[in-house]
């Protein structure tokens, strides 16, 4: 397996890297290794705030498509447990009790976005591309992509980015409330971090824990 | 008012039919049970729903509601009842729906453009809820807005001083999606659905439809545990049909 999915800790606040550079791709390896920190690592984690990002230019092109038809060919339960414990991921970084945030450099697409969609903000840099192309596929999203866009921009918007699979930039997702800033590149890391050192104000820390 | 039923090409239409200003005779304008029917034909995957002849509809007689009121207000209630069920069976269609609003959008027949997924209005459509100066309110959920772009204030605005828009105006509030000049009204409406369901499966479009419904209508986790069953069950029938060679 070449590339992984790792949690760092930096100046108080955890990094979740996608580090399988050039595109990250969360192949079932890796969506593993992401499932297993959520479970073991994310509950005990001591930060206070998490930044979500990618290695590298982008932050990732998501899941590899064509491994989990195969897998869904091969044995449909061995899919569907995949696909469940995945989704339990997403849920449990959507629970956390601090400030998370998803740093959306160069390709955000499918699971990739389901996953910054668990987060708490987004912060996009100017060229980012976001995507959910799982209905070009056949599919369609399936981690709770779907519930959480409805919830973030309603439901005309979220059935019309879902159906139509269409690419969105930066400024189109700020304008439709997908992402709550945009950044400069150099900048992107910064930014996300300060977002997620929201609580290291007293009270909010409080109330987050 | 007469709802009239046609489908052409996996899109169904139907057609809001009662001259000249296609009126709601009564709040119950449909058999819920009948729209729920039509919308979940197998051989469709989108409607329109469009005003017979210059206008969308002008909504129910506000004069013969009070006479209702004055009458029987427990029957009044039942026929508000059945019309927020043929609503619903729009709202929570398993396939998108469209309205292409042309002319007067007045009401109850707002209440029917809300309903459905995505407003397409001609620029100098007319649109408003005349309720408020009759001393009433919308009655088939018309104040429930949970998926419009228009924000919250400027939905309460028309709710309560009764100001009349034009399709302009609407797009700009985001109560419609788009104002074009009426002779594309239709054609607009159409391109929306090809965007949104050309080269897609009916089983994908009513699992997605089904799993935006559930985001408004279960609580989180449910809908999230929901949404994954959706997509494995499409899995499992995409991985059958790829290893019986099609596609």
């Amino acid at each position: 397996m070449t590339g992984t999915v790792r949690i760092d800790l930096v100046d108080g606040i955890a990094h979740l890297v996608l580090d399988a550079p050039p595109r990250n791709e969360l192949d079932v390896d890796r969506l593993a290794e992401l499932a297993r920190i959520a479970r073991e690592e994310l509950p005990r984690l001591d930060a206070r705030g998490l930044v979500v990002c990618g290695a590298g230019r982008h932050f990732s092109s998501g899941a590899n498509v064509e491994q989990l038809e195969a897998i869904f060919e091969a044995d449909p339960e061995s899919g569907a447990r995949l696909v469940e414990d995945h989704s339990a991921a997403l849920s449990s970084i959507d629970h956390l009790p601090v400030p998370t945030v998803a740093a959306i450099a160069g390709a955000c697409l499918g699971a990739a976005l389901e996953l910054a969609l668990a987060c708490r903000f987004r912060v996009a840099a100017r060229r980012a591309t976001l995507a959910l192309p799982e209905a070009s596929f056949g599919l369609m999203p399936g981690l709770g992509g779907i519930a959480r866009l409805t919830a973030l921009l309603g439901r005309s918007r979220a059935i019309e980015l879902v159906l139509s699979g269409r690419s969105v930039g930066a400024e189109e997702a700020l304008e439709l409330g997908l992402v709550d800033a945009i950044a400069e590149r150099g900048a992107l890391l910064e930014t996300a971090r300060s977002l997620a050192s929201l609580a290291c104000r007293p009270g909010f820390e409080a109330a987050a824990r | 008012m007469e709802l009239v039923y046609s489908a052409k090409d996996g899109l169904g239409r139907i057609e809001l039919r009662n001259p000249p200003h296609n009126a709601l005779v009564s709040p119950a304008f449909e058999d819920p049970g009948r729209l729920a029917a039509f919308l979940s034909r197998d051989d469709l995957k989108a409607a329109l729903v469009v005003g017979g002849g210059r206008h969308f509809s002008t909504g129910a007689d506000l004069d013969d509601l009070a006479a209702r009121v004055s009458g029987d207000a427990g029957a009044l209630g039942a026929l508000l009842t059945a019309g927020k069920k043929a609503l619903d069976a729009i709202r929570y269609s398993e396939i998108p729906v469209v309205a292409a609003i042309r002319g007067s959008c007045l009401g109850a027949g707002l209440e029917i453009a809300l309903a459905c997924h995505y407003r397409i209005a001609s620029t100098n459509a007319l649109l408003g809820f005349p309720e408020a100066e009759r001393g009433l309110m919308p009655g088939l959920g018309g104040t429930l807005f949970g998926g419009l772009r228009a924000p919250r204030g400027a939905v309460i605005d028309l709710l309560l001083s009764g100001r009349m828009i034009r399709g302009e105006e609407a797009a700009a509030l985001g109560l419609v999606d788009a104002a074009v000049p009426t002779s594309d009204v239709a054609s607009r409406a159409e391109e929306l659905v090809e965007r949104l369901v050309a080269g897609r499966t009916r089983s994908q479009i009513r699992s997605v439809m089904t799993a935006v419904h559930n985001a408004e209508r279960l609580d989180r986790d449910a809908a999230i545990a929901e949404e994954t069953r959706l997509f494995v069950a499409l899995a499992v029938e995409l991985a059958a049909r790829g290893s019986g060679g099609g596609v």
